[in-house]
This record gives structure tokens, sequence and C-alpha cells, in this order.
């Protein structure tokens, strides 16, 4: 059976105070007793740049068990710039401080500081002590560059991550690298206590398994998230920086922010300072690589296209070259024999003008020279056939002289005598008749075949130099054609050639 | 999967090729094909990688 409580009346209620109430007395309680500026030593965690000053986180530590305290606290701006400038180093995390410190208490805001002032003489913190002695201790044997001075990774395929089991860290790494498969890079993970004092030895022996466990990882990645600084003390420890040194394999370091630096970050191969960006580093890294052997190989392609083009080209440049030298030659051979065939044709016609000029020219001069020889001729057998007509008619005269005179003495005397010389110089007269006759045939007769055998040459004259006219231009046309066909030959051996190579 | 001493290997031996066609201004047309093959096989035992990793920028992008 259910018991139904009573409500409590006003009045009950009344009698109970307020959370106001118990935490204004709280902050009076606090204003009582510490209303004066302490001495304060404390280590900076965090610094944040705020209205009118900054405001830092201070910490309090224990080597066995880590923090012990911590407050926020207010430093106004003057205050920081006095503390840099008379230590000569920044005001930040990692630094122990001696500050004049006054608690003060808010009921909304809870506990704060005010710093009045910071001590400038004493500015190095605990954990920087701690990290340098760390530092020099690993410099002694010579061993705090070895990882740093890897190779760095240019491609990943297997990577092994430590890291606190579900830790934020984690979850900001794995949420960068979502969609990479397996077969493109495969991560292992290896959990370990990060806030505990066998942090350290865990860590270390995770590293040394990874080293030996005979898997070729590409990197050790160390991460987890931020948080305060405080949380980082147990990764300052000398065994896990020695392990990093002597790792075999790159580790890359990504234990918490900027400010945030351990022994671990000095050392490692690459220090990032987040897990996100080693996460984006690695996806970065991986397409970059694909990349690169993609658009080398692209390139690859374009080049050895391109040559080929390039070649495809040379081959039509070179082959219009040639076909524009060829034309033109072709052209000149043509201009050229057009030339010659004009010049041969016009000293051809000169000559054949000038042939005709001096066949006419000795044909006239033949016919002339036979007229003339036809005429003297004609002239000397008409001088003869005077001369011996005169003979003959000198002869009849001295005949009939004598005859007168044979018949005066025939008429006186011897009349038979007279009748037997009358006889005989008669004879003799038609005798001298006959002959200049037949001289003056022969003459004739010599006269026309001496014309006819002049015409006769002139004929032979004039067709042997019409067809030496002819002889002569058609070598000529032959020469010629027989220069074309060379040139033509010439050229498409040339054109052979380029195109075979 | 292609193995990472492959792909290493693969992507020195793309950029000697790369570097000696850039370096030789004349090439026969038998280099060029001997070498566009050498090329083309590095190329091929990557091929797998190189797709994952097309898918993975893709999905960048629309992501």
């Amino acid at each position: 059976m259910n018991t139904i409580s009573r409500n409590y009346s006003p009045e009950e209620i009344s009698q109970h105070q307020t959370l106001g109430a118990l935490l204004s007395r709280l902050k009076r309680t606090v204003e009582e007793t510490y209303s004066r500026y302490e001495k304060v030593v404390a280590e900076i965690t965090s610094v944040v740049t705020v209205k009118k000053g900054v405001r830092v986180e201070l910490a309090d530590y224990t080597e066995s068990s880590g923090t012990r305290a911590k407050i926020s606290a207010f430093i106004y701006t003057n205050v920081k710039h006095s503390f840099e400038n008379q230590s000569g180093s920044e005001l930040k995390d990692g630094l122990k401080v001696l500050v004049d410190l006054k608690i003060s208490y808010s009921e909304e805001y809870g506990l704060s500081g005010n710093i009045r002032s910071i001590d400038p003489k004493y500015t190095i913190g605990d954990l920087a002590i701690m990290v340098k002695a760390m530092k020099d201790e690993l410099s002694k044997k010579e061993i705090i560059d070895l990882n740093r001075n890897l190779p760095q990774p240019k491609d990943f395929f297997s990577v092994a991550v430590i890291s606190p089991e579900s830790s934020a860290g984690l979850e900001d790494f794995r949420s960068k690298l979502t969609g990479i498969p397996k077969s493109v890079c495969k991560f292992e993970e290896r959990h370990c206590v990060f806030q505990s004092n066998k942090a350290g030895s865990n860590i270390a022996s995770q590293i040394k398994h990874l080293n030996s466990c005979g898997e070729n990882f590409d990197v050790i990645i160390i991460t987890r998230g931020g948080g305060a600084k405080s949380d980082l003390y147990y990764l300052n420890d000398l065994q896990l920086a020695e392990t990093v040194c002597l790792s075999k394999i790159p580790i890359f370091s990504a234990v918490g922010h900027d400010r945030d630096k351990t022994i671990i970050d000095e050392v490692a191969n690459q220090d990032f300072q987040t897990p996100s960006l080693v996460a984006s580093h690695i996806r970065e890294v991986i397409i970059l690589r694909a990349t690169e052997l993609q658009d080398t190989f692209l390139s690859i392609r374009q080049i050895a296209d391109r040559n080929i083009e390039n070649m495809g080209s040379n081959w039509i440049l070179a082959w219009t070259r040639l076909s524009d030298t060829v034309s033109k030659k072709v052209h000149d051979f043509q201009q050229e024999t057009f030339e010659s065939y004009s010049s041969i044709r016009e000293s051809s016609l000169s000559g054949l003008a000038e042939n005709k000029l001096a066949l006419n020219k000795t044909y006239n001069q033949a016919v002339s020279l036979g007229q003339s020889a036809f005429s003297d001729s004609c002239e000397d057998i008409h001088q003869s056939v005077r001369d011996i007509t005169s003979l003959a008619r000198d002869g009849i005269v001295k005949n009939d002289l004598f005859i007168t005179k044979s018949h005066n003495q025939i008429v006186s005397g011897g009349q038979a005598l007279l009748v037997n010389e009358y006889e005989e110089v008669n004879e003799l007269n038609r005798s001298i008749v006959g002959l200049a006759e037949n001289r003056l045939s022969c003459m004739e007769a010599n006269a026309n075949e001496y014309m006819q055998a002049i015409t006769s040459s002139s004929h032979q004259l004039k067709k042997s130099v019409e067809e030496r006219r002819k002889n002569d231009i058609k070598d000529r046309k032959k020469n010629l054609f027989i220069a074309m066909l060379l040139v033509l030959v010439s050229a498409l051996i040339i054109l052979f050639f380029i195109q075979n190579g | 999967m292609t193995s990472p001493s492959n792909f290493q290997q693969s992507l020195d031996t793309l950029k000697a090729i790369k570097e000696d066609f850039e370096k030789t201004e004349k090439m026969s047309i038998d280099d060029i094909e001997a070498k566009f093959k050498a090329a083309q096989l590095a190329y091929d035992c990557c091929k797998t990688r190189i797709n994952e990793v097309s898918k993975l920028i893709e999905q960048s992008k629309q992501g």
C-alpha cells in the first residue's frame, strides 16, 4: 500500500534555507578569510585572452599522484605585459609562476582568483624542468634525434594507433578517416590507459610490440584528446621517451592541443597538435600519392600523344614543304622549258628566216650568175657568129673579087682553071659557114646544160637547208622531252624516300 | 590489394619515364611506344588503389 506524503506548509518551507543563502554565507566567509593577496606557487596550464586581460588556469602537481589543485584566475593586461617584459618569456602554459593571488567567490560562477602581480624570477615550471631534464638525458645517450630523423612516410598502407579506449580524440581520429577502405589503408588500434602512473610503461611496451610483431607498419600514432594539461603529466616519462626514440617505425605524436607539449612531442618523427590533424594528414597523403601517380601517368600519356601528334605534324609539314618545293621546281622547270622552247622557237624561226634569206640570196645569186653566164655565152656565141659571119662575108667578098678577077682572067684566058678555083672557094666558104653553125649550136647546147645544172643545184640546196632545219627542231624537242622526264623521275624518287622515312 | 613496395616502385618508374619524355626532345615512335607500354604496366599495377582512392575523393567532395 502506497503512502502519499503530506505537502509542506508555507511555514515549514520558510524554515529551510535557500542555495543562495548558503552560498552567500560561503561568499562572506571567503571574503572575511581571504581578504588579502597571498603569495602562491602554481603552474600555468592554460592561457586564454579575454576582455582587459587573460584568464589562466593554475595547477599544483605532485609527482606521485598528478594534479592536486587547480583554479582559474584573471590577470590584467598590464600585469601580463609587466611580467613578460621583465622575464623575457611569454606567459604561456607550462610555466611555473609565483603570483600574488586573491581568492574570491561568486554564487553564480564559483571560486576564482585575481592575480595582482607575477614574480618574473620564478619563470620555469616544474613540467618544463622535467621535460628539459629528459631531453638532456636523451641527448646524452645520443638517441634524441633517432626517430625524428627517420624518413617521413611517403604513403600509408598500414597504420598502428595507440590511444585510450573510447577517448574523444580517438573518435575524432576515426571520423576523419571514414570511407578509407582496408584495401587502401589498414588501421590497427592498440588501447592503453593514458591517465595512470603506468601509462608510460604501457605505451612503451605497445610500441616495442608493434616494432617486433612482423607487420610492416608505415607509422605508429600516439593520440589522445585534449583535456587538461595535468592529464599529460603521465606522458612525460623517460622510459616512454627512450622507446619512442629507438622505434624503427616513425612515430607521430598527437597527444593534445598546441599548448600541451610533452616529451613525446619533442622526440617523435612528427608532432601534430590534434588527433584530427594527424588523421587529415594521413588521408591527404594517401590521396596526394595516388593522385600524383595518376597525374604522372596522365602526363606521360599526354606527352606521348603530343609527341606522336608532333611527329604527324612534322610529316605533314615535311610533305607540304616537299610538295611546295616540287611544285615550285616543276613550275620553274615549266617556266624554263617554256622559255627555252620559246627561245628555241624564236631562234629556229630566226634561223629559218635567215636560212630562207640566205637561200633566196644564194638562189638569186645562182640565177643571176646563171643568167649572166648565159648572157655572156649568148654574147660570145653572137660575137662568134658575127665574127664567123664577118669572116664568111670577107671570104665571099674576097671570092667575089677573086671570081670577078678570075672572070676577067677567064674572059681573057684559061676559063677552066678559074672554074676550078671558084669551086674551091665556094667549098671553103661553105665549110666556114658549117663550122660556124656547128660551133654556135654546140655553144647553145652547153649554155642550156649549164643553166639546167645551176637550177638543179639551187633546188638541192633549198631542200637540204629545209631538211637541216627540220632535223634541228626535232633534235631540240627530243632533248627537251628527255630533260623533263629526268626531272619528274627525280621528284618521284624524292617523294618515295620521304614517305618511307 | 596494391602492395606498398609495388606502389612506390610504380610511382618511381612513372616519374622516371615522365622525366625521360620531358628531357628527350626527339623520340622515335618505337621509343614512345616502349616507354608508354612500361608506364601503362606500372599504372595497371596500382589501378585498384587509384580507383579506390578516386572513390574516396568523390566521397570527400560529396561529404
